[in-house]
């Protein structure tokens, strides 16, 4: 055991990818900033971004070095940590270091970072959503550190491999010595190690791996999608005067306190009254936990899996490749094709629908420039769909390590990519289960049941169906809006999970028990609030009330 | 107005932090992980399981290989599973497991895990056919092989049940039975 506690090896980690980021990410503004077309990016977007961007980029360097070198030693982990924190440090305490051309600010770029005197809360409702914020960032940290990582999945599916990969790497007897009558055990070989590979990195400082120490960085991904949402919307305020940011904060308030609502254990078969009573009062007889020795935490979100992690990433890069997007309000500079491009890898690394996400995307975001150019309210489809392929590009060099490395394992279970074969898939989606339902019936139920819980999911499936239906009156206007690429991002991975759940051999009753949907569509959630957002307080019109 | 309704919902779970805020303060502050993971009430937490891995940590060298065998028990369901527990567990111990292609699977191909076992070690006590049999006869020659070939020489008989698996479990070191509880009746119930 080293000096370290666990958690303390884990914060210590999370200062080094926000200072490692910090570095990639000052270089990958460098270009726009001596063009002197630099986005605007306050500190707080600025420091979120550098987390994200540290923490996407370096678990996949731990992948990419392993597979090499085999597992890295304490002494090289360590380096891997704190080499690229002290590049960024550096250019930290000094942004001149990079040359003499415009420098902004220490965290930040673009023209106007320092106005933010200025741009103080207007109203008490402001001021009571940024105080409702500030209860929330506390309440998120308290429940990412309070309680050990203990579930199912966070222990035996992510945590295991990252104890394997800090001492054995990708040996062949762990991972693929499989098939033979004797051999070793390991959940889901072929599942992408991201998660595994973070609680690595968070690990090296300590000296030895804790899944404790990668439990704190959990927040990061509720936080960050929180501080994003917040500055795509009021990022207007810049250029227009006019200010997005009643809808920033309800859009990040929205976000931030469902991941706490997914945490607790909720007494929901005593009934949706007494299961408001526990959450509020706390639990009494009437609540159905008492027993309980504390009030579990075991819900599918801070407890150290990949759903988290995978919303986060993928938002992050939706919403980078949105701000490219010709039209969208909130502004673009080649930068955000970097973060993209970061964010998407590390959304295939996160989790296996991580790389559904990522087609679904690039799906999204062709129909929108195709369906543009089509309409007539767009001039070049290349130029629109280039900000996507360099960004994709750049996303497949950061997994392909891990490709290489799962070419080489055997498929020892379901494989989603064969049952989704137009072959298969009909007669799959077709096909009576054991108790005579079609998969198709028994999914869209669940869906249905899931979507109008509000104890799951405060309102937002109901507010997102509602404008989605409201925007669908007006095609034309909603293709030209800048809501329309979350809004085919969501609905199309929402399909994706449908069809999924459809053909998957999992008796469905069983699995509807380990947390699916609800944990799919954890997954979209932020996007799925920044879509509602963006059209109720449509572009030019953000600082009215919604519609 | 919806929105209203969201943001309001969205704001239980803030004033729920006060009572988890209260219950961590109450029951769990100061306490080690360790401890705190004890007071869970899960399976792979739970008393009957630790104190017999404190006992195989104890037997069992840091770089030895274990072979995990169930050798009764007839759980279908995936709630047995105790070779993951134990991997994770005893870890850098190496677990070895028959057929790894199935336990490592999801839970759909776990029942297949356990017809295998039914099939060769009849932990369901139902008895051989002419045909597992033979297929016992040929399948465990190439498991010792295997087992030689990968240095294992532990072996944990346990069963395939989702309470007490350890009630009656046997520790053997190169075939030959090792007293891990040194005498000492482990908690081994299964508590709800």
């Amino acid at each position: 055991m080293g000096l370290l506690d666990p958690d303390a090896s884990g914060v210590i980690t999370g200062l080094c990818l926000f200072l490692a980021g910090h570095f990639m990410l000052r270089f990958s503004v460098r270009g726009s900033e001596l063009r002197g077309d630099a986005r605007v990016r306050g500190p707080l977007e600025w420091s979120v971004t550098a987390l994200m961007v540290g923490a996407a980029i370096l678990p996949a360097l731990v992948i990419a070095l392993t597979w090499l070198f085999g597992p890295l030693s304490v002494l090289a982990g360590r380096l891997l940590v704190f080499a690229p924190a002290v590049l960024g440090l550096a250019l930290l305490l000094w942004p001149g270091l990079l040359g003499s051309a415009p420098t902004p600010g220490r965290l930040g770029s673009g023209d106007v970072v320092y106005r933010f005197r200025g741009e103080a809360p207007k109203s008490a409702l402001e001021l009571a959503g940024f105080a409702l914020l500030g209860v929330a960032t506390l309440a998120i940290l308290f429940a990412a550190f309070s309680s050990p990582v203990h579930a199912f999945d966070p222990v035996f599916h992510f945590a295991y491999k990252g104890k394997i990969l800090f001492t054995e790497g990708f040996s062949a007897e762990a991972w693929s010595d499989l098939t033979g009558p004797v051999g070793r055990v390991m959940t889901h070989p072929t599942y992408p190690p991201g998660v595994p590979a973070l609680e690595v990195l968070a690990s090296y400082p300590l000296g030895e791996f804790s899944a404790t120490a990668g439990r704190g960085l959990m927040a990061l991904f509720v936080l960050a999608p929180a501080a994003w949402l917040f500055a795509a919307m009021r990022s207007v305020t810049f250029r227009s005067g006019a200010s997005g940011r009643v809808a920033g904060l309800l859009a990040a308030l929205l976000w931030v306190t469902l991941p706490i609502l997914f945490y607790i254990r909720l007494p929901h078969a005593a009934g949706g009254f007494d299961a408001v009573w526990g959450l509020v009062f706390g639990p009494g007889d009437s609540a159905g936990v008492v027993g309980s020795p504390w009030r579990a935490t075991d819900g599918p979100s801070l407890d150290g899996g990949g759903d988290l992690p995978l919303a986060g990433f993928v938002f992050g890069a939706l919403l980078h490749l949105w701000r490219l997007l010709p039209g969208t309000r909130g502004e673009g500079d080649r930068a955000d094709i970097f973060v993209a491009g970061a964010l998407l890898g590390a959304a295939v690394l996160a989790k296996n629908e991580g790389l559904a996400l990522f087609a679904v995307l690039v799906i999204a975001v062709g129909l929108v420039v195709c369906a543009r150019r089509i309409a007539g309210l767009s001039s070049s489809i290349w130029r629109e769909l280039a900000p996507l392929g360099l960004a994709s590009a750049f996303a497949i060099l950061m997994i392909s390590p891990w490709f290489v490395i799962k070419a080489g394992i055997p498929t020892i279970d379901e494989s989603y990519f064969d049952l989704v074969q137009p072959a298969h898939l009909v007669s799959a989606v077709f096909t009576e289960r054991p108790n005579g339902e079609l998969s198709i019936t028994i999914v869209s139920r669940e869906f249905l049941k899931t979507f109008l819980d509000p104890l799951h999911w405060n309102m937002i499936w109901v507010l997102f169906a509602g404008y989605l239906l409201h925007s669908l009156r007006r095609p034309v206007q909603l293709l030209g809006s800048d809501a329309v690429l979350p809004l085919l991002f969501v609905v199309g991975g929402l399909l994706a999970f449908f069809l999924i759940l459809a053909v998957t051999p999992w008796p469905l009753g069983q699995l509807f028990t380990t947390g699916i949907p609800d944990r799919l569509f954890l997954q979209l959630a932020p996007t799925a609030i920044f879509a509602t957002v963006l059209i109720a307080w449509p572009k030019g019109r953000e600082g009215g009330g919604g519609e | 107005m919806i929105f209203g309704v969201a943001l309001a919902f969205g704001l239980l779970p803030l004033a729920n932090t006060i009572h988890s805020v209260r219950d961590w303060w109450e029951t769990r502050a100061g306490k080690s992980e360790v401890e705190q993971l004890r007071e869970l009430r899960l399976p792979w937490c739970r008393p009957s399981f630790t104190d017999h891995l404190d006992r195989l940590r104890e037997v069992i060298p840091e770089d030895a290989a274990i072979l995990c065998t169930p050798v009764s028990g007839d759980d279908e369901l995936g709630r047995s599973r105790w070779y993951l527990f134990l991997a994770d567990a005893l870890y850098p111990r190496r677990v070895f497991v028959r057929e790894p292609s199935f336990a490592s699977g999801t839970l759909v191909t776990y029942p297949d895990w356990v017809r295998h076992h039914f099939e060769v070690i009849d932990t369901d006590r139902s008895g051989l056919t002419t045909g597992g049999i033979i297929t016992k006869a040929k399948l465990e020659e190439t498991v010792r092989l295997g087992l030689e070939e990968r240095s294992v020489e532990w072996e944990l008989q346990y069963a395939m049940v989702p309470k007490g698996p350890f009630r009656d479990a046997v520790l053997l070191h190169k075939g030959v039975v090792v007293d891990y509880k040194d005498g000492t009746e482990l908690n081994s119930e299964g508590e709800e």
